[in-house]
């Protein structure tokens, strides 16, 4: 079969990001321009000023990407973007981009789901054994989904109030450590023990996750110790908090890959960047004599690479979309 | 060829100048731009037997206005610009109004949102008056344009104007947000 190049946009958050991905799984070039450094300024991802750069630096990305790759527009096959879950504001300028650009070409326009991009991720470079097990963990989600196989999705269970990242972001803003916050968690994680007692999270049968309570926890906690005069160890606390949420997590997991009878996991998302998750999840799969598959830790975070391999998976199966296609906030896979 | 753009508002307007034929596409939409824009473009240029490979110039209105439709619109020029490698001009809905209107004279072109009014005044020969403003009032006695958008006008207002850079294209927002300020 003719190889088959897709140029892909990502905008749905805080980076302008394009890819060109040949065959689905090789990352031809990938440019990831992060507004991180103004957000940081506002304690946080401000929407309106997350759509006002990803409108000024849409066309520079496409044309560094192609630079990168040595490629022309006339060279590709089909053009791809996140059209959901994401910043409205923000998913629209990459959305209406790539209508623009297939529309010129006359090329095939692909709508992809920002979840499953995630857990393309893993393709990249990878191959993938089905039926398998996909836990997405971001500053959004929280899922576990069966896969039969390759565009197959089963929600098994999704977290009932915040997402794992928001509860590290929130952890982060009550021991008054800087944005972005969950990295700095786990960073002070590393040099902390878990010496304060944490909540039992959902312990059911359920495969779903709740992280209020122990941001809840973790916020009372604080107060309280400050009331008495002692001494708040961000370090311990932030430990204490990692290893009761990462329980959470491989508990849930392990439980869905039992029932299931699945052979292979895998893992995707902005949190699967943390060590201590990654290695808590691996050693657990090892223990069932599960596969694990992890995305290097640049293609966790938001980028356009996942979209490419995802958009490849659609494009295969021919589910185009039409120029009349919307960004939308919130779409299930 | 000429394309010209307009999703400020609730009305979209998409049109085509060749030679010297103009086609105009509209359409009433409230939340909808990302929705119609690209179709309607597609189809003037269906419609019309036309190539979009033969444009060589895109005006945009780039706002103020709803801050969404100048996005989508936006987005969609400065990547059609790129992409074939042709002039783009942005120009202002107000301006657009007032080199529209028949008003001899000084005159003002307002569009108003839920804190304010966006203002322009021009002069007899459509020079500027004052620098576009947003203000929490809207006091000035001059004659008040239509908001309506005169597509030939706009075409020649434009004609002499020097290409825009697609990549440096921006919106014209006028009013800073709320952690700007």
């Amino acid at each position: 079969m003719k190889d088959v190049y897709i140029l892909a946009v990502e905008s749905s958050c805080d980076e302008t990001s394009v890819s060109i991905i040949k065959n689905g799984f090789e990352d031809v070039a990938t440019i990831i321009n992060s507004q991180i450094d103004v957000h940081t300024k506002y304690g946080g991802v401000v929407p309106e000023v997350a759509s006002r750069l990803h409108l000024e630096n849409i066309t520079m990305v496409i044309d560094e990407c192609l630079n990168k790759a040595n490629m022309k527009l006339e060279d590709i096959d089909a053009f791809a973007c996140t059209y959901a879950p994401g910043l409205l504001g923000s998913l629209l300028v990459g959305v209406e981009a790539t209508k623009a650009l297939a529309f010129v070409y006359n090329k095939p326009f692909i709508a992809t789901n920002h979840m499953m991009g995630h857990i393309y991720a893993n393709m990249i470079g990878n191959k993938l054994e089905y039926p398998l097990l996909s836990l997405i963990v971001s500053g959004g989600h929280t899922d576990l989904i069966l896969m039969k196989s390759e565009n197959e999705f089963k929600y098994l269970g999704q977290t009932l109030d915040d997402a794992i990242g928001e509860a590290y972001d929130k952890v982060a803003r009550i021991l008054n450590l800087p944005y972005p916050g969950g990295p700095n968690v786990e960073k002070y994680a590393l040099e902390g023990q878990p010496t304060y007692k944490m909540p039992q999270i959902l312990n059911d049968e359920s495969f779903n996750f709740s992280f209020s309570g122990i941001k809840s926890h973790v916020n009372n906690l604080v107060h309280n110790e400050k009331q008495r005069g002692n001494e708040i160890r961000q370090y311990d606390i932030a430990r204490s908090f990692q290893d009761c949420v990462t329980s959470h997590l491989v508990d849930k997991t392990k439980k869905a890959l039992l029932k299931y009878n699945l052979k292979t996991f895998l893992i995707s998302g902005g949190v699967a960047a943390n060590n201590h998750i990654r290695e808590s999840l691996k050693e657990m799969c090892d223990s069932i004599g599960v596969t694990m598959h992890m995305p290097p830790k640049k293609y966790c975070t938001d980028n356009a690479a996942m979209i490419g391999a995802a958009a490849y998976v659609l494009y295969k199966n021919k589910q185009f979309a039409p120029l009349s296609t919307n960004a939308q906030s919130h779409v299930n896979l | 060829m000429i394309l010209f753009i307009d999703t400020h508002a609730d009305l979209i307007t998409i049109a085509l100048k060749n030679n010297n034929n103009l086609y105009i596409k509209t359409q009433e939409s409230e939340y909808s731009h990302s929705i119609y824009t690209m179709p309607m473009i597609e189809s003037i240029f269906k419609d019309n037997n036309l190539d979009v490979h033969d444009l060589n110039k895109i005006i945009v209105v780039n706002g103020p206005g709803s801050f969404t439709g100048i996005r989508i619109g936006l987005s969609i020029a400065k990547t059609l610009a790129y992409a074939l490698k042709i002039d783009i001009n942005t120009i202002s809905s107000l301006t657009a109004y007032l080199i529209s209107s028949d008003i001899n004279g000084n005159k003002k072109a307002v569009i108003e949102d839920n804190k304010g009014f966006y203002i322009s005044v021009f002069d007899e020969n459509n020079n500027p008056v004052t620098d576009e403003f947003y203000s929490d009032e809207d006091t000035l006695e001059y004659p008040l344009v239509d908001k309506k958008i005169d597509v030939n006008r706009v075409i020649d207002y434009c004609s002499n104007m020097k290409s825009e850079n697609p990549h440096h294209i921006k919106a014209n927002y006028i009013k800073k947000i709320e952690v700007e300020k």
